[in-house]
């Protein structure tokens, strides 16, 4: 099939897929350190969905009273309901404040104290003296802070001479006797297929919200990292744990920042009441996004929902005045009119709890090397792969992600990336000749793809399989409902060998490319819903109403998941790693997680 | 992002194929902003001098409201 379709052949030191925020991150660091360093995005860069995120970035800088990045690890491993990795935890709250000083010197505008200190404020877990006090710990700016992030990454790493393929889509890994040689990509504009060969490559491509009917994901979002590394028969790790967000805008899905309630937004139920203040009596509104999550449903699903149909919750901000409205949360009142139709200084926003962030992803080491289990090592380095971001699963979120702690990940992994390429990849090394199959793979699903002449539409199956899953591996889960799903889940997987793309072409052929996008969702979907069958117990954001405590037991570890053909799934299992990286903070043990 | 997604997609997909060639051409002027401030102008928080982008602006937010 290969020597049907020609090839541009590139090679490079490190090859990073996607230019979001870790993409970008990581390619700073690597062209910093002298390595020949490809970037390749679907979109222009500082259109990654990076732009989107608005609240902020955590780190235990104490410009706004005290401070200690243990306290910050404390957080992260009780967020992450003791599924996060404690090695990892510590290394990146540790790594928080030299890492966030850093995008300050390469140009990102925080807010600032009136004093000209970066302006920190309250986020959702975020606490002090170990869940005492209240951290004001997040750092913005203003409500771009994804967009300032790209903007100054961006042209750190233009300045450093990264070379960008931009509108590029990535079509799959090739692979070697379970090495990694590079990746294939379709360049968009010309339909030519480009063969990026490299001693290291990144995937830095994003978590798949679009698995979801109702998502505060871009379009762009179908974790196409995730699905290359599942087609190269790697596992992919705790998929089964999606973040809802309480606040998506009841409706449009498009995402009211924690950040409102960090400044003194809070929730009410159709009575008007607080509710918060009985789910989570000390964080109240600013409880982890997984307890406001479930306290949301719950009161919806006990009739005290708002609206004609008693279906979404109010979020008030009209007691902040117009003044810290403009000030804090600048465009806040704009979103909510546009979206909601609401003006936010006299009547409450419309929320619902809508797919946020995917905690699951490529299993990882803290340098960002890709893990798989062979011969019963979990530990197994996966030669020449390396993941960072919402892609990675390293694990700092476990089963449930504070908010802040994304744009963190994201710079904290994309340096450690960078900097483990700097010591083990020698600059310019002579790579060996790839293999005559090394484009069977990409070639060949493409080539099927591009013929397809079934009887279902991409945008049909699309559907069918988001509407699956926010019925079936929502807020609130139960095994009977999830094996309906998996039994559906599976007919609609199948269903895409009928699929049919009307376009033949390959240049700027979107049907196509939304067809390469579905293929990559449904994967993730089959092994993200099937694992939350598998898992009997809840934790963090996969809550099971007939498991409905933790089992540390059974349960403290984190799962794998492979993917054949058909679809079907197998899994193994990791341990979670207790034990923190040096002696400089102690193991958090193991308790109820309480708000 | 979602905002863009939401805003655009269905003038995009509805208005685009029958829209004469200085909207179309105002249209992809839009596209050379960046994405919050695409976000600002549609939300008015900003405003243009430019007329085409003004009409284009005015088409999306049919769209959207509709």
């Amino acid at each position: 099939m290969s020597q049907a379709y020609s090839f541009v052949d590139h090679t490079y030191d490190v090859v990073v897929v996607g230019a979001g925020g870790a993409g970008l991150r990581a390619a700073v660091g690597l062209a910093e350190a002298g390595l020949s360093t490809a970037c390749i995005s679907k979109v222009f860069p500082t259109r990654s969905h990076t732009v989107a995120a608005q609240g902020g970035i955590s780190a235990a800088l104490g410009n706004m009273g005290d401070d200690d990045w243990r306290w910050h690890m404390y957080d992260t491993v009780k967020g992450s309901d003791w599924l996060g990795d404690q090695n990892a935890i510590e290394y990146m709250c540790k790594e928080a404040p030299a890492a966030v000083i850093e995008l300050e010197h390469y140009g990102v505008p925080f807010s600032r104290t009136d004093d000209g200190r970066i302006y920190q404020r309250p986020f959702g877990g975020m606490t002090t003296h170990f869940g005492k006090g209240t951290a004001q710990r997040t750092c913005a700016a203003a409500d771009r802070t994804g967009h300032a992030m790209l903007h100054a990454l961006y042209q750190q790493s233009l300045k450093h001479e990264a070379t960008f393929f931009i509108e590029f889509f990535a079509l799959d890994l090739m692979m070697e006797d379970g090495e990694c040689r590079g990746v294939i990509a379709l360049e968009m504009a010309t339909g030519k297929l480009h063969r990026f060969r490299a001693q290291r490559t990144i995937l830095a491509t994003g978590g798949y919200g679009r698995a979801y009917f109702s998502c505060t994901s871009a379009h762009t979002c179908t974790g196409d990292g995730n699905a290359m590394v599942l087609r190269a028969g790697l596992p992919l790790q705790d998929m089964e744990f999606v973040q809802f967000h309480p606040t998506g805008i009841y409706g449009a899905g498009c995402l009211i920042t924690e950040g409102v309630r960090g400044e003194g937004g809070y929730l009410t139920n159709s009575a008007g009441d607080r509710f918060m203040e009985r789910y989570a009596p000390n964080a109240k509104d600013l409880a982890s996004r997984d307890v406001v999550s479930r306290a949301m449903t719950i009161e919806i699903r006990e009739g005290r929902g708002v609206g004609p149909d008693k279906d979404h919750i109010h979020l008030h901000l009209e007691h902040l005045g117009p003044e810290v409205i403009n000030e804090r949360l600048p465009g806040i009142a704009e979103t909510a009119r546009i979206f909601a139709g609401v003006d936010v200084t006299r009547e409450p926003i419309p929320v619902l709890p809508t797919v946020h962030y995917n905690m699951g992803g490529v299993p990882t080491n803290v340098h960002g090397e890709v893990l798989t289990l062979k011969d019963g090592n979990p530990e197994t380095a996966v030669p020449g792969l390396m993941a960072i971001g919402e892609a990675a699963c390293v694990s700092v979120h476990g089963a449930n992600r504070l908010g802040s702690n994304s744009l963190l990940d994201l710079v904290v992994f994309g340096r450690a990336v960078a900097r483990r390429c700097a010591e083990t990849v020698t600059a310019g090394a002579r790579q060996r000749a790839l293999r005559a199959d090394a484009s069977e793979l990409a070639v060949s699903r493409l080539d099927r793809l591009r013929n397809a002449d079934g009887a279902r539409g991409t945008a049909e199956i699309r559907l069918e399989m988001q509407r699956i899953m926010q019925s079936h591996a929502a807020v609130f889960r139960t095994g009977q409902s999830l094996q309906e799903g998996v039994d559906a889940l599976l007919k609609c997987f199948r269903s895409f060998a009928d699929v049919r793309v009307s376009d033949r072409s390959l240049v700027w052929n979107t049907d196509l490319m939304e067809t390469l996008e579905l293929d990559n969702l449904l994967g993730q979907a089959m092994v993200t819903i099937t694992g939350a069958v598998s898992r009997q117990e809840s934790r963090g954001a996969h809550a099971r109403e007939d498991f409905p405590d933790r089992d540390d037991q059974r349960w403290m570890k984190h799962t794998l998941a492979w993917i054949d053909a058909q679809g079907g799934v197998k899994f193994d299992y990791r341990p979670v790693k207790l034990q923190t990286l040096t002696n400089e903070v102690e193991t958090v043990a193991p308790k109820a997680r309480t708000y | 992002m979602r905002e863009l997604d939401v805003l655009l997609l269905r003038w995009l997909d509805e208005d685009f194929p029958r829209a004469a060639g200085a909207e179309r051409r105002a249209f992809e002027r839009l596209l050379s902003w960046q994405d919050p401030d695409i976000v600002d102008l549609l939300a008015g928080r900003v405003s243009t001098e430019d007329p085409g982008l003004r009409h284009v602006v005015e088409r999306l937010l049919i769209w959207t409201s509709g």
